[in-house]
Parts: structure tokens; sequence; C-alpha cells
């Protein structure tokens, strides 16, 4: 507990604080803020539309397949990001068929703000379809059953039962996943790079100031936890159960 | 409105099969944990594929594999109240039982709040599920399976978790409300008590297969099984 405590004392009592307002006069700070707010919730918005149709998927089929698809959705919570952003330059890089396929439709991914989001989201996606699922599964199919016989269709009953029954799972999950997107460095650094301006995130701008502009990186670190604290506490006010 | 079924499904390791059928009058399924009542009664809603057999409720065909009809619950126009009255947790009263009928969600609560008030549960009208008693859930879940007008019910438990009085008080409502909106009705219970009072046709089901039918006279008179005999005797129970 001291230890996971350690890090963030020291930042707090280190005059990180005292450092915001010059950190806030440098040029490179804004433009990361901004570029880590839009690529987050973009990628936020990616990972909730396409993962929560996976996560009620993982959380009501059986059979071998659903568990396969789970382990693979959850492989990059295990991986280290750097090896993720290797793949995804030898997936979406120039030289892959896929980039080239890209590249003749005139768009280059690597080393430019979509690649911030694709990183982003292969990183977080896990956080948000494990804690759905999760919560999918929570729901009692017998509910479920009687909005059938109610009328309801499938996607009806998914909408007006599981849904809101699963919402605060939901939410807690698109926390931590927002929060994990907003810290992504390893796999953004090694796919689209440390461009100031264009793919130049918090966690990348931290790096760079270490080199010199020590202050600036005190005190964007210190946003950083802020971020992180904010998102847990989210995702510890969520209710036990969906609002009507 | 008759219906008949004829069953043959598996979950894990249990078949179960039966033949069962009914007109307005209730028919009632008791057996032991296990047997594979709920089975049935998810077979009989469409939750629950068929291997082989027939549903057929009021001259529609509902499930035939050999023919490969397979109507999903959705399309059955079968009310189900499994255990624990099934309400759902995140609407108030109203919201529940306007739920299967159409149009928009304040003239569905203007109905829904009708319904209520034709059964003398019109106080329940603005409260929430989590307020509600055992008995009071059972007596929501029931106008909302009514209002939406089903060609068959299927009550699994409708009165287990309740204590003596309410339990009485309930299934003397449920009697009523059954004879009342003349639906036919499958009634799966523990206590024959539940189904003298509706006057069903019972059906004894163990480990997947009917071991006896009759009225509850009969299966006092002549128990065909332990587990009946046994029934037969819990206090207070049928004489």
């Amino acid at each position: 507990m001291l230890l996971l405590l350690l890090p963030v004392g020291a930042l707090l009592v280190g005059g990180a604080a005292g450092n915001l307002a010059t950190a806030a006069r440098d040029p490179a700070v804004a433009p990361a803020v901004w570029l880590t707010l839009r690529t987050s919730f973009t990628a936020l918005a990616l990972i909730v539309v396409s993962g929560t149709p996976l996560a009620w998927w993982l959380a009501t089929s059986r059979g071998r397949l659903p568990q396969v698809v789970g382990a693979l959705v959850d492989l990059p919570v295990v991986v280290p990001p750097a090896v993720l952003g290797v793949g995804l330059l030898l997936a979406l890089g120039p030289q892959a068929p896929l980039g080239t396929v890209l590249a003749s439709a005139g768009l280059t991914l690597p080393f430019t703000e979509p690649a911030v989001v694709v990183a982003q989201v292969v990183v977080a996606a896990p956080f948000y379809i494990q804690a759905a699922a999760s919560a999918f599964r929570r729901v009692d199919p017998d509910l479920l059953i009687v909005a059938h016989t109610l009328g309801a269709s499938p996607p009806e009953a998914f909408l007006r039962v599981a849904l809101p029954l699963a919402a605060p799972g939901l939410v807690a999950g698109a926390s931590l996943a927002w929060a994990r997107a907003v810290g992504e460095f390893g796999a953004t650094l090694l796919f689209a790079g440390n461009l100031p301006g264009v793919t130049q995130t918090l966690p990348l701008a931290v790096l760079s100031a270490m080199e010199g502009r020590l202050e600036v990186a005190l005190a964007l670190s210190l946003v950083l936890l802020g971020l992180g604290f904010v998102a847990l506490l989210g995702v510890r006010a969520v209710p036990g159960r969906g609002a009507p | 409105m008759s219906w008949s079924a004829t069953i043959d499904t598996v979950i894990g390791s249990l078949r179960v099969q039966a033949e069962l059928s009914g007109d307005h009058a209730p028919v009632g399924l008791v057996g032991p944990n296990g047997s594979g009542k709920t089975t049935l009664a998810r077979a009989l809603v469409g939750a629950q594929r068929l291997q082989s057999g027939r549903i057929v409720v009021a001259g529609q065909v509902l499930a035939d594999p050999v023919s490969g009809v397979h109507l999903p619950p959705h399309l059955r126009g079968i009310g189900y109240l499994p255990q624990g009255s099934g309400l759902f947790p995140h609407l108030d009263v109203l919201d529940n039982v306007g739920f299967g009928l159409p149009g928009s969600r304040a003239a569905r609560r203007v109905r829904a709040h009708d319904a209520l008030q034709a059964r003398g549960l019109g106080g329940l009208a603005g409260r929430t599920v989590d307020g509600l008693s055992g008995g009071e859930r059972q007596q929501v879940a029931l106008v909302r399976a009514l209002v939406a007008e089903p060609k068959l019910l299927v009550l699994d438990e409708p009165l287990a978790a309740m204590d003596a009085r309410a339990r009485q008080r309930v299934r003397r409502d449920l009697a009523e409300s059954l004879a009342g909106a003349a639906v036919p009705a499958l009634v799966i219970t523990h206590d024959l008590r539940d189904l003298e009072a509706l006057d069903a046709h019972v059906h004894v089901l163990e480990a997947g297969r009917v071991v006896q039918s009759g009225s509850t006279a009969d299966l006092v008179r002549a128990p065909a099984t332990a587990f009946v005999a046994e029934l037969v005797q819990a206090p207070g129970g049928p004489r």
C-alpha cells in the first residue's frame, strides 16, 4: 500500500502543484491537453459503440468460440503496450498489406492523430468490454424471457431491459477505459510517434518535458494523476442499479 | 381457447418429456426440485427448443421441429410469470404493467393505471418495484401479463417465498383473476393447495416424466409414487 502511494505522495509534496502555472504557459502543454481529450473521447466512443454488442455476445453465447474471442479481447491487458505498438505498425504500416490498401485510398495511419486513437482503442477496449460483459452476465435471464413474452423482440428487450440494468457496469467500464486511453503511452509512441501538436498526448508530453523542463513534467504528471483519480471516483460513484 | 403441448427437450443431463393440454380450466404441474418443471415452462414460452414434439395454442402451431417451426417467444402470445415475479427492477409499477402495450409511454401508463384499478390495485400505481411486498409483486406481475392478452399463461411458482397469509390472499386473487380473464393457464407449484384452490387438473412431474395426472382428489385417493404420497400428506395439504 505504501509503495502504491509513494509516487502519488511524491508528486503531491514534490512541488508539482506549484508548477501548474509554469506548465500552463508552456507552448506544448495546451495542444497536448486538447489532443489527449479529443483522442481519448473519440476512442471511448468507438470502444462503446463497437464493444457493447461484442460484450453482449460474449455474455450471452455459449461454447468455445466466445471463450476464445474473450481471451483475444483481453490479450492487450497482459501484452506490453509497446508490443501492441509494434504490432500495429506491422499491421497498418506503409509496408503492410492493409497499410498499402489504406494508402491507395489516400489514408496513412502511422504517425497521425487517428493513429493515436487506434492505439488508445486497442489498449483501452478490453477494460470496457470485460466490465460490460460482466454487467450483462448479471442481468437475470428470466427478465429477458419475460420481456420477450410481453412482445419485445430481441433488440427491443436488449434496449429496454438488458441495457438499463447493465448501465452501471457499462458506465464503470467506460470510465476505466477512458482513464486507460488518457494514460496510454507505449503503443502511441511506437505507432503514432511523439510529434508536438500532432500526436503528442499528455503522457508523451511528460516524456519530452523530462528533458530539461522538469517543472512542466511534474505539473503534467499531476494533471494525469488527477484525471485518473476522477475516473476512479466516477467508477465508485456508480450506483448498483440502473435508473429508469 | 385450448392448448396442447407434446414436449421433448433436454437441459444438461435431464430429458424432459411430457404431454399437456388444457382449455379455460387451469392445469397444474407439481414435482420435486430438478424434475424439469421450469424447463418445461421455458419450452412452452419458446426460450428452450424442442428436440421433438409439438406445441399448439389457440389453433396456431408454435413449435414443431419436424416441420422446422419454432416461433420465438415474442411472437407466441404466451404470458410468463417466472419464479420471483419477473418485474423489471429499473421500472416503476406503471411502466412494468405497460411494458407490453402499444403506443407512447404516456398512453401505456394510462392503460396500465386503468388495468391496476380494475383489479383493485390502483394504490400500487406510483410505487417502485423495490417498495412492493412479495404478494404485491405477484399481483402486479399477473396484471402485467394479463393486459398483454395472452392466449396462454405460464406461472412458475407464483406463490413461492410468501408467508402463509399473503399466500392465501394471492392464491384467492389468482383464482379470481384467472377465472375473470378466461385465460388458459399452466401453474407450476410445490403446493397442492394452490392447485386445489384453482380446481386445476394436475400433472406430477418426476425426473422429466409425468408420473401421475388427475384432480387433487385423485392424487389424494391414490398417490402413484412416494413423492405424491408425501405431497398429499404435507401439513395443511388437500384431503
